[in-house]
């Protein structure tokens, strides 16, 4: 077994196992909040995801920018593989966010700055592998897509930061550099392993996906070698 | 074999993941509680089932489709083979 597999294998086991952890702490473990009810738990699963959403455009936004720099594929590669990524964490922080607003706001989306610029987010990178799978193969498309996925990451910050910039009925950050409030104890040591452990699973994912990527690019080539000596 | 037994155990480690913490929210006393006067803690429930459930199916469905395209691209690799074993037999 080469020390790739092993790494990826063993990522997966320690992802795993973290889930198990997440899942005892945010069901068992947590005190339930006194205003929210159980429905606050939804909290534990809807900030990692966002956060592994960030996590993966800025990938994307690494890799574009190494793509446009060094024109060479494996960063095409990591953006691609990210994106895929990203989409899916992206609209499951959307979808928990909506079953979230439903008990809490009473409807299940209103046109608040933090969802509509998370929305946009969501849009810009469906854009990207819409435009991969639309553009010619090879270095156009990749670099189309690679100016996308720098612009689109401009996004992020603003979603971030769209709670102090407008008015909004979204709850204020309660981590990070524009916290304005802090959690109670046990609330947020089971957010923090529920961060680590949905970072784990994106570089789990990330790993799997790449692997994938360069073998479709790796037969993409064999085929067209084979074209050639038809 | 070796990307089927990968997500194998993904797919067992996510499975008992959802399994137990279905287990524990449904057999839990909540701890804790301290609801505000004439409000029910555990009302919206069905709200925390269905987001815990939508994010264990789009990450399983995920998996699944990564592992079908792992199958299509080995299943185009062989169809390759095939196809360069013809043009050797050909010119040989």
């Amino acid at each position: 077994m080469s020390t790739n597999t092993m790494v990826r294998n063993g990522l997966l086991v320690l992802s795993g196992a973290m889930m198990l952890l997440s899942l005892y702490l945010i069901f068992r473990w947590v005190p339930t909040e006194k205003n929210l009810g159980v429905s606050q738990r939804i909290f534990y699963f809807h900030v990692p995801l966002a956060w592994a959403g960030f996590l993966a455009f800025f990938f994307v936004m690494v890799g574009s920018v190494g793509y446009l720099w060094k024109r060479t594929d494996g960063w095409d590669h990591m953006a691609y593989s990210a994106v895929e990524i990203g989409v899916l964490f992206t609209t499951l922080m959307l979808i928990t966010g909506i079953l979230w607003a439903k008990p809490v706001w009473e409807v299940w989306w209103t046109w608040d700055p933090r969802l509509t610029t998370s929305l946009i987010l969501w849009l810009i990178y469906v854009a990207y592998l819409m435009l991969r799978a639309y553009s010619p193969r090879g270095e156009q498309g990749a670099r189309y897509a690679a100016v996308l996925g720098i612009a689109g990451f401009f996004d992020v910050p603003i979603v971030y930061l769209s709670i102090h910039w407008w008015r909004t009925v979204h709850p204020e950050a309660v981590v990070g550099p524009a916290a304005t409030s802090n959690l109670y104890s046990a609330m947020f040591i089971t957010l923090m392993i529920s961060v680590v452990t949905f970072t784990l699973l994106f570089i789990c994912l990330l790993l799997e996906r790449l692997s994938l990527r360069r073998s479709e690019h790796e037969l993409e080539a064999a085929r067209d070698l084979v074209e050639t000596l038809r | 074999m070796k990307y089927a037994l990968k997500a194998l155990m993904v797919v067992l480690a996510l499975g008992a993941a959802l399994i137990l913490g279905t287990a524990s929210a449904m057999a839990q006393e909540l701890p804790d509680v301290a609801a505000a006067p004439g409000s029910d803690p555990e009302a919206n429930l069905p709200y925390l089932y269905a987001v815990y459930t939508v994010t264990w199916v789009a990450f399983f469905a995920y998996l699944v489709y990564l592992s079908q395209r792992q199958r299509d691209l080995r299943r185009q690799v062989e169809e390759l083979r095939r196809a360069l074993a013809e043009k050797e037999s050909q010119q040989g």
